[in-house]
């Protein structure tokens, strides 16, 4: 168990790694960073001073072995158009897209896990057919024109809630709700597979047969099995939710990670993204961790030490 | 174990595809046009101000340093904060702001006087040391100012007393009030002194002071206790919020959650219209739409009947009213009205299909030739559709045209590495000098020169900067917008139309060409 850890801890630095050399290389192949930091009436002497102010006149290798040199002592950088330290910049907006990812999380699960394992007991009825086929819609749905939908409803319409910004509980609806009508379409989908898989297993007749009432079958037997791949899609999920939703952030000016990244991406700013997918491939490392953890509590099957 | 792994890295690839498919699919939205106004109030008795305005824009600031940020809608918000020594009125004439009189003493001296009781928000009386600290720090190489090479010809400035400086410049550098009333917003000794992070703290002379800035999120400032010399401010309050979708921002207006937005997509303008509550205002953008034609890459560009003919072949009043839903305006020259040097005696290029054949055959291609025109899509209002629309009509007149489509950044590429044939572009700046060198100086070369050349526009925009005679000055411009519009290098369009929106209770304010907002008498009512 300590050699895994040790393992898959080693293993998140070479992830970060390749990582910050991958943004690193796509970042200057996908265009002069300089260039669309300046407005295109800098003069042209102003736009080269500036440029080795912020060291990008070095050769591509100098540079990166500059940031290795900083991000070994903590220091990810500045970022070149906020002017402040990447690293603090990701840190004051990952609270944001934290709330927003475990509500979201936990909508999915509320609602999802249940609704699963309700139309899979029922799988092949008029139930299973209607909601199914409404999840279904509900994963097919483009956030971004839901989310618009949603404001025009709630927000223009109906006059609910908030159309967009991040300042109370009642700012956190709309977004959640578009981020977890996908999630929770998704995690019904997947439990309700199972759940109906998992019944139709000898282990369960056999169970039935000894007389184990319906919902110790449905919430222990069939749940418990269920949950590996719910689990595994759930972790996959709250990375990609911590990684920040780009759309729902920038459609409700959600002052998150995904719309700062978005912002870095649009204007080269190296440092600021280098910054978030650092951060946010660390939490998506640990967060599969974690859920490697889970399975041995799910499954005692499972044992990491002997398959090395 | 490896079934695990298994299930990882499906999950993971296809995580990655979906998030690339989302990245893609914003395009770049967050387009930096944005909006503004001032009016010169009389000084005098004060009411005392009301109220939380909220304004919505597109953007947030770069940076709480106003020497750094660059975008429109940065300098909107930093001058609430900060005071220039010039200004500019609605209409972008110069105007009296910290330095109430600006005159020249000397081929290559200017005299300002300083505006007297004024204060920095910090207690720290204004005077002519900080109109010489700050003008130094904004040349400073060190700070990362993009726009330090327009104060670049000023050698120093001398204090005469606390309420007079003597600018000198190397050479005689005519553009210095233009240049004041727009860049070097003047800083307290406790910035310029290094005491206080300008990047995290602002410290100006405006009606407004600086509360909070939560960067993504919005910027709070509240009415500064000490009368402005404007007569500013009429509110207690600004909250300044970006939102980059304009479905939202539309909404936030609507529902009252904010008093005026910008931009204003005018696909949005009937809906607004029709709101109860709500003005629309909108204003001739001083930016000029075009197609810029690089005769470095395309030979036949270097014939100025070639230019001129898809001037003609080009219906632009179509699409002003086709592709742009009438929210533009006809641009007959280079530049519309509000720069220096606009001439409306320029009548635009008639659409005329044989006369543009004609040309095309005098010039030797009869046959007409091949070319690709190149366009953003989503940075300007409909722009891949009027490339599509442009390169139909030239076609149409034998100059057969494949419009390439591509994402800003390779676009920028192309247009500073002078690699595209043609490409629609607007072309930005308030002054006209930084604008015209690096468009048609071929000396310079700038970053928008894509090989036209003409001695006398040349020498014309070198000696306009020399020339201190403001009326000499505008019609050696007047004369170098006339040698353009004959010889058209680019393929003139339009001037957008700016949009901004806001609710009635909004009064006493009136939005400046230049985009930016000046809050000027602003006020709830």
């Amino acid at each position: 168990m300590g050699r895994f850890l040790i393992q898959r801890l080693v293993h998140l630095v070479w992830v970060l790694l390749a990582v910050s050399i991958l943004v690193f290389l796509l970042i200057h192949m996908s265009g002069d960073p300089i260039r669309l930091l300046t407005p295109l009436d800098a003069k042209p002497e102003d736009v080269e001073r500036v440029r080795a102010l912020y060291g990008l006149d070095q050769p591509i290798p100098v540079q990166y072995v500059r940031f290795l040199r900083g991000a070994l002592r903590g220091d990810l950088g500045e970022s070149f158009r906020y002017q402040r330290p990447a690293f603090e910049l990701v840190m004051q907006r990952l609270p944001a897209t934290a709330l927003l990812a475990l509500v979201t999380l936990g909508l999915t699960i509320t609602v999802g896990i249940p609704v699963g394992l309700w139309i899979g007991a029922r799988a092949g009825h008029a139930v299973d057919w209607v909601i199914s086929l409404v999840t279904f819609v509900f994963i097919s749905l483009p956030s971004f024109w839901l989310g618009v939908l949603l404001i025009l409803l709630f927000a223009d319409r109906l006059r609910l809630l908030p159309a967009s910004g991040f300042e109370s509980p009642a700012h956190l609806v709309l977004p959640c709700l578009t981020l977890s009508i996908y999630t929770s379409g998704l995690i019904t989908r997947i439990v309700r597979a199972d759940v109906s898989d998992v019944l139709r297993q000898d282990f369960i007749r056999t169970a039935r047969a000894k007389g184990v009432g319906e919902r110790t079958v449905l919430g222990h037997h069939a749940l418990r099995n269920a949950l590996i791949s719910t689990v595994t899609v759930l972790g996959l999920q709250l990375g990609n939710l911590l990684g920040g939703s780009v759309v729902v952030e920038s459609v409700f000016a959600w002052p998150g990670v995904g719309w700062l990244m978005l912002q870095g991406i649009q204007t080269r700013d190296l440092p600021l993204v280098r910054a978030v997918v650092l951060v946010v491939g660390t939490a998506f490392v640990l967060i599969n961790l974690i859920v490697d953890m889970l399975y041995l509590y799910l499954d005692p099957r499972i044992r990491y030490d002997h398959s090395g | 174990m490896t079934r695990r792994q298994r299930h990882d890295d499906r999950y993971t690839r296809r995580d990655l595809l979906q998030r690339a498919a989302i990245l893609a699919g914003t395009g770049v939205a967050l387009d930096l046009w944005s909006l503004r106004a001032h009016v010169l109030a009389a000084p005098g008795t004060r009411p005392a101000p009301i109220g939380n305005l909220l304004i919505v824009q597109g953007v947030d600031a770069e940076s709480l340093d106003p020497h750094v940020t660059t975008s429109g809608a940065s300098k909107g918000m930093m001058w609430a904060m900060y005071d220039k020594l010039l200004e500019r009125s609605a209409d972008m004439k110069i105007i009296p702001w910290l330095a109430t009189q600006w005159r020249v003493v000397g081929e290559t001296t200017w005299e300002l006087k300083l505006r007297d009781n004024v204060y920095f928000h910090n207690g720290e009386k204004f005077g002519a040391e900080h109109v010489r600290d700050t003008i130094m720090r904004f040349k400073n190489p060190g700070i990362r100012n993009v726009y330090a090479g327009q104060l670049r010809p000023v050698r120093d400035v001398q204090i005469v007393n606390p309420l007079t400086v003597r600018i000198h410049t190397d050479g005689p550098f005519a553009l210095l009030a233009e240049v004041l009333s727009i860049y070097c917003e003047i800083l307290p000794k406790a910035i310029t002194g290094g005491e206080v992070d300008p990047t995290r703290r602002a410290i100006g002379t405006g009606p407004y002071k600086f509360t909070e800035w939560l960067p993504g999120q919005r910027m709070v400032m509240d009415f500064a206790e000490r009368p402005h010399f404007s007569g500013q401010p009429r509110v207690r309050r600004l909250v300044w919020r970006p939102v980059s979708e304009a479905a939202t921002r539309l909404v936030e207006l609507k529902t009252g959650a904010a008093h005026l937005i910008t931009p204003v997509d005018p696909i949005q303008v009937p809906e607004l219209e029709a709101t109860k509550n709500v003005d629309v205002i909108a204003f001739r953008q001083l930016s000029s739409q075009i197609v810029v034609l690089n005769s470095l890459k395309v030979r036949q560009f270097q014939d100025a009947r070639v230019r001129q003919a898809l001037n003609h072949a080009t219906d632009v009043d179509t699409l002003i009213r086709t592709v742009m839903r009438g929210a533009a305006y006809r641009l007959g020259s280079a530049f519309g009205p509000g720069i220096p040097g606009y001439d409306d005696a320029l009548r635009p290029y008639a659409f005329e299909p044989d006369r543009a054949r004609q040309l095309l055959s005098e010039a030797g291609f009869r046959d007409g030739f091949e070319v690709t025109l190149f366009s953003p899509e989503g940075r300007y209002l409909n722009d891949r559709l009027a490339s599509e629309a442009i390169a139909a009509m030239w076609t149409r007149v034998g100059v057969r045209t494949r419009v390439q489509v591509m994402d800003w950044s390779p676009f920028v590429q192309g247009v500073l590495g002078k690699t595209h044939d043609a490409f629609f572009f607007q072309q930005v700046g308030v002054l006209l000098d930084a604008t015209v060198s690096i468009n048609f100086d071929s000396e310079r070369k700038g970053a928008a020169w894509q090989g036209y050349h003409n001695e006398e526009a040349n020498r014309l925009i070198q000696d306009a900067v020399k020339t201190m005679d403001a009326g000499r000055r505008n019609d050696m411009y007047k004369r170098l917008n006339q040698i353009v519009y004959r010889e058209s290098p680019w393929v003139f369009l339009w001037n957008q139309q700016g949009v901004y929106a806001k609710q009635k209770r909004v009064a006493g304010w009136t939005p400046h060409v230049d985009g930016i907002i000046r809050l000027g008498d602003i006020s709830l009512s």
